[in-house]
């Protein structure tokens, strides 16, 4: 009987080496921006300053209850570290609920070996699901109440606050996508697809619309979410390349209508959440072919 | 052309460079049609005697002893001959010719043992592909070593017997015995070069050569062992009786190259020369990325090049993630994925079951079950 024997083991050590890095620094300055600079001035005290090191610990404690379940190794969670604190504040409760579900009914319904989503991906949603739930309830951090102020475009960019207190950092984003870019297995055409045509969406419609601020609907991190991670990681999406590109514009349209004219939060979740079951149904007629 | 991969291999996995020998097994056992039964006796048989004709090929003695008659083994039938340990090198019919005589006749020489010459002609160029593709495996090296000159001297007479203006040796750049072993005899043939190529899968591939060299004109593509059968058949009028065969694997604490008489049983080459580690282990022929899974109990034949005793690993099969990485990898523009899809075998007259998308996948798809060539 023929077989291969050999197989592809990817070198992940620089990748997590990486996320680690990122993730000292993003923490450091976000410990600093929240916490420590309010602490200096008098208006936080040291305690409340801390409380950013709460979502890693959290996130840790998660990983390591889950990794035992799930036989994965706690090196398998690093990302899931960082994405406890890439992943929105305002990420929609249904789209944790529908995760879960696909991974537990998703083997069973439609073409059995795509509707499904990884042990991983799994481990990964709920150890951040946890994180953002509990830091949820201390969402906004006191200064940030006192003293509201309108989100500057650098806001936007760097984030409010690491540890998922006010925006999540887009800045962060890219960087979790150039390193994903070290993943073999990485899906870049989708994120780029997505977003290049979220900003000609963009352009367009504040050329002919009432709509003028592009730069917080380009940099907007459900955005960047759910091109740079989410989209990758389901299994309905197309693997051919050609296939993949028309998929991440047309979920990018549509989720730009449905964010932009029909004014959903959510639009771009629902927008990916739709074109993959149309992709599977496509898909199930075309493997007929 | 699409980016080839680099397999990674296990550094510890070392083979000797000593060639060991084995010779004389007790029993050999040659793979025969199940209708020839009736047409063997038992008797005595001389080594390089004719034992019968099948399929137009004249099936000749590697050893002198006696013809015991037809055994069944999973299915195959063998002929076996018991070793009676007399024989003698005086091969029949050798026929020395001068090298003024080989350089005018060659062709001529060839056409008289019975060889198709035709696929030579009207060839302006000849590539050998000296490349070892599969991982441990130094077989190509071992030929190269120890029959550099001869080679050189065959494909020399080749280009000049069927005018062809260049020859070029293809070999990897990691391969170094062979590089040395051909850079010292090179010099007397200035029609032949070195071509040194990176360490890529499946750059052996003769189509993938032709391409990654961008050949234009009309090239014949010949293999080390093509060449030396040439040698052995055409000029010294031998038949083959040996093969070199690498067993190596990290099951194994004494990787070597074995030179082996054809029909040994795998299993005395194991009792009398391996040490084998205290695992369970796979045995594997003639590759890890396209060969097959054998039992102990195989025998070895003119188309053993390698044995791999691997320590069994059982990869969890799970589901697709559609990351396309099979088709992207594979370099013949196949579309493994869908074939996957399909749940059904698929040939595709493209694919050359190289194995690299069974090789990537990170879902452990055994995607050799459900794309391949077409049977040559
Ligand atoms: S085995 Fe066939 S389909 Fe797979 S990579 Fe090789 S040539 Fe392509
Ligand atoms: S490499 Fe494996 S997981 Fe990826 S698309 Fe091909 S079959 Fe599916």
């Amino acid at each position: 009987m023929k077989q291969v024997y050999m197989h592809f083991e990817q070198k992940k050590d620089k990748i997590e080496y990486t996320l680690l890095a990122i993730l000292i620094l993003m923490y450091g300055y976000g410990v600093y921006k929240n916490g420590l600079s309010y602490v200096f001035i008098g208006k936080m005290n040291l305690l409340s300053a801390l409380e950013y090191f709460l979502c890693p610990l959290i996130s840790i404690l998660s990983q390591m209850i889950f990794s035992r379940k799930m036989k994965l190794t706690i090196k398998d969670g690093m990302e899931s570290l960082l994405l406890s604190i890439m992943i929105p504040p305002r990420f929609p409760i249904w789209c944790f609920t529908i995760l879960v579900a696909l991974y537990y009914f998703g083997k069973k319904i439609g073409t059995k070996k795509m509707l499904c989503i990884s042990n991983l991906l799994l481990f990964k949603i709920l150890t951040s699901f946890i994180a953002t739930i509990i830091l949820k309830i201390d969402y906004q951090n006191i200064v940030e109440v006192n003293n509201a102020y309108l989100y500057s475009p650098a806001d936007l960019l760097f984030g409010r606050g690491v540890g998922n207190l006010g925006s999540t950092s887009i800045l962060l984003m890219i960087i979790y996508f150039g390193v994903s870019l070290q993943d073999v297995y990485y899906k870049k055409e989708l994120p780029t697809t997505m977003i290049a045509t979220y900003v000609i969406l963009a352009i367009i419609y504040a050329s002919i619309g009432t709509q003028k601020d592009i730069l917080s609907q380009i940099l907007n991190s459900h955005l960047f979410f759910a091109a740079v991670f989410l989209s990758t990681k389901l299994g309905t999406s197309p693997a051919e390349k050609k296939y993949l590109m028309i998929h991440g514009i047309a979920t990018s349209i549509l989720g730009f209508v449905l964010t932009t004219i029909f004014d959903l939060q959510d639009g771009i979740y629902y927008s990916l959440f739709v074109m993959q079951i149309l992709w599977m149904f496509l898909h199930q007629r075309m493997k007929k072919i | 052309m699409k980016k080839l991969l680099t397999i990674s291999k296990d550094q510890r996995i070392k083979v000797s460079s000593k060639i060991e020998s084995y010779l004389f097994p007790k029993f050999i056992y040659l793979n025969v049609e199940e209708n020839t039964k009736f047409m063997i006796q038992k008797r005595n048989i001389k080594k390089g005697e004719k034992i019968f004709c099948q399929d137009h090929k004249t099936i000749l003695s590697p050893v002198s002893g006696t013809i015991e008659g037809i055994i069944e083994k999973e299915g195959k039938y063998y002929l076996k001959i018991e070793n009676d340990f007399k024989e003698d090198d005086s091969y029949n019919g050798v026929k020395e010719y001068t090298t003024k005589a080989l350089k005018l006749n060659f062709s001529t020489i060839l056409e008289e043992t019975g060889m198709d010459t035709t696929r030579f002609k009207n060839k302006q160029r000849m590539i050998l592909n000296g490349i070892e593709d599969e991982p441990y495996l130094v077989t190509k090296t071992t030929l190269h070593k120890s029959y550099a000159k001869e080679i050189l001297s065959t494909l020399d007479l080749l280009a000049s017997a069927f005018s062809m203006k260049a020859i070029q040796i293809c070999l990897k750049e990691n391969d170094r015995e062979s590089i040395e072993a051909f850079s010292s005899e090179i010099g007397t043939y200035p029609n032949i070069t070195l071509e040194i190529l990176g360490d890529m899968y499946p750059i052996g591939e003769d189509n993938i050569l032709k391409n990654y060299l961008r050949l234009k004109e009309e090239t014949y593509i010949i293999s080390t062992e093509e060449v030396l059968n040439i040698y052995e058949e055409g000029l010294k009028k031998r038949s083959k009786d040996i093969v070199f065969v690498t067993f190596t694997g990290d099951a194994i604490k004494n990787p070597m190259v074995v030179k082996v008489k054809i029909g040994t049983p795998l299993k005395d080459i194991i009792k009398e020369l391996l040490e084998m580690k205290k695992c369970s282990y796979d045995i594997l022929l003639n590759g890890l990325m396209r060969g097959t899974k054998i039992q102990e109990e195989a025998i070895i034949d003119e188309k053993t090049r390698a044995i791999y005793f691997m320590k069994t690993k059982e990869r969890k099969e799970s589901f697709c993630i559609s990351c396309g990485k099979c088709i992207e990898v594979c370099p013949f523009h196949c579309n493994p994925y869908r074939a996957f899809l399909k749940n059904e075998p698929v040939i595709d007259p493209k694919c050359v079951s190289c194995g690299l998308c069974t090789f990537i996948c990170p879902s452990n798809i055994k995607l050799e079950h459900y794309i391949k060539g077409e049977e040559k």
